[in-house]
Formats: C-alpha cells, sequence, structure tokens
C-alpha cells in the first residue's frame, strides 16, 4: 500500500512554525524549524547533544531566532565553525536566514549550512 | 505439484509433468502474484535499506529538465554539460527539498514555477517572481527546501549565486 506520507518512497521534510519559546526533542530529528508569524524572539532549546541528531532553522520574521544549547554544550559559530562558550545561544533577526546543525560529538553542534548573519549570544 | 520460488521469477512449477489446463492457469495466475509480490517486497526492502543507510540519488543533467515532486532530496549536477541547464522547478509544495551542483563551467540556472519565488543565497532573502538562480563555476552548490508554499528557501550554499537579471 502506498504510503502517502512519501513522495516517490522519500519522506518530504517535516516543516514546524514556532512563535514562542519552544523544547526541541529528539524525536524531532531531521524536522525544520521556522518563526513565521512570530512577533518576538523566539528560543528554541536543543536536547543534549546526541551523535546524529540534526535540525534546520529558519528565520521567517523580523524578530530573533535563538538556537540554544542544552545547559553548558556548545554550539559553533556558522562563520567560523569554531565552538562557543559553554551553554550560549546562536542567533539572527532577518528574515530568511538559515542554519543547519548536526551533533557529530556528544554535548557539541556543528554547523553544517548557513544563510545570514548568525552571532553568538554576548 | 511442485514449486520453486526463484529470485528472478517468484513461484515456478518444477515438476516434470506438466499441469493440466485449468491447472496451469492457475499457476500462471499464481506466478503472476507471487512475482508482483517478490517485486514489491524487493523494492519496499530496497527503499527501507536506503532510508536507513541515507543514501541521497544523484542525477547527472546536461540539457534542461524539468523537476518532479518525486525527486524531492535528489542532488542534481551538471556534470558534462556543454551549455547552460536549467532545472524548472515543480510548484513549491512545504516539505520538498533539492541539492545543486555545477558540474560544468556552464551555467546551472534553478527556475521557480511560474511567478514563484526563490531567496537569494548570500541574504536570504526572496527574489522577484519567477526569477531563477544562477551560477557556472564548477563545485558552486545550494540546497533549497520549501518551508512556505510558493516559496524556495536556502540552507547553505558555495559559491556565487546571482538571480536572473
Amino acid at each position: 500500500m502506498a504510503d502517502l506520507r512519501t513522495i516517490g518512497g522519500h519522506a518530504p521534510r517535516t516543516v514546524s512554525v514556532k512563535t514562542a519559546a519552544y523544547t526541541v526533542l529528539s524525536g524531532d530529528c531531521g524536522t525544520l524549524f521556522t518563526t513565521e508569524g512570530a512577533s518576538g524572539a523566539v528560543t528554541f532549546t536543543l536536547p543534549a547533544a546526541t551523535v546524529g541528531l540534526r535540525y534546520d532553522f529558519l528565520v521567517k520574521a523580523t524578530q530573533e531566532l535563538r538556537v540554544d544549547p542544552n545547559g553548558t554544550e556548545t554550539i559553533a559559530l556558522p562563520s567560523s565553525g569554531a565552538q562557543q562558550a559553554a551553554g550560549k545561544y546562536l542567533t539572527a533577526d532577518a528574515n530568511g536566514e538559515s542554519l543547519s546543525v548536526v551533533c557529530v560529538k556528544a554535548g557539541e553542534w556543528n554547523v553544517t549550512g548557513y544563510i545570514g548573519t548568525w552571532t553568538i549570544e554576548s | 505439484m511442485a514449486y520453486v520460488n526463484t529470485a528472478a521469477e517468484g513461484m515456478r512449477n518444477t515438476s516434470a509433468t506438466p499441469l493440466p489446463a485449468d491447472a496451469t492457469g492457475r499457476a500462471r495466475l499464481a506466478d503472476g502474484f507471487f512475482n508482483a509480490a517478490t517485486a514489491l517486497l524487493k523494492f519496499a526492502a530496497q527503499s527501507i535499506a536506503w532510508s536507513l543507510i541515507g543514501l541521497r540519488t544523484v542525477t547527472a543533467k546536461t540539457a534542461n529538465y524539468t523537476v518532479l515532486t518525486t525527486d524531492t532530496h535528489t542532488v542534481f549536477t551538471t556534470v558534462g554539460a556543454s551549455g547552460a541547464v536549467t532545472f524548472a522547478l515543480p510548484a513549491a509544495t512545504v516539505g520538498l527539498e533539492y541539492f545543486f551542483r555545477v558540474g560544468a563551467a556552464q551555467e546551472l540556472r534553478i527556475d521557480p514555477n511560474g511567478t514563484e519565488t526563490i531567496a537569494l543565497p548570500s541574504t536570504g532573502v526572496q527574489g522577484a517572481a519567477g526569477k531563477y538562480l544562477t551560477a557556472d563555476a564548477d563545485g558552486e552548490t545550494v540546497r533549497i527546501i520549501c518551508t512556505k508554499a510558493g516559496q524556495w528557501s536556502v540552507f547553505g550554499s558555495t559559491g556565487t549565486w546571482t538571480a536572473e537579471a
């Protein structure tokens, strides 16, 4: 029986719109989050960085989209790839900016692609 | 009545004695069902295996191509192209995703459907209605995903992509 959730045997990407802070689940792995319609900053709190987890983020409003690692875990700065200070989030606020992160080492998030200007929490 | 299951043809009669006419008909019908079932199982197994392994389909095009929704997640290249190659996208439907890699020193154009739009990789800002993206240096790449009907967003690129003038 054909699976109507697939296209040509491939599952289309899951796209999830959030306009308020959201705690990302490991079960959301592979999801693309956007902030269309947000009227304020939206923080995505990542789950514990476990090898293989990956997420995409797209700023879809002229509001901050923050990607916050779990506890004291770290996330790389897209422009350099260097892991940042413990617990600091990445942020961008221009419509169309995007970020793709993947965990390849427990406790760390690496960036595999980005558009626009992403900065680290000061 | 003896049957053996072969990988190529499914269940076959292997007895030396030919089957009666009506039995042969039923056997052929059974063969058909078994063959169809075998093919379906093979397809399902292959799909599951590819899904688990995470392999992407890579397709080289040297002439214009109308991209299909069923091509989602495909990596298109222009390896071997001797002229510009235009990829005409399907209607932008949430969840569709494509990758493109310039594979020759020729233009690779990504053309949204009708008056739909595609973001400029350098800024992420949606371009003008119906305008294509283009790059022409071997190795340049772009990944696009539809997150809103009618629009393509960019999730990573290398090289210089510009919008149709």
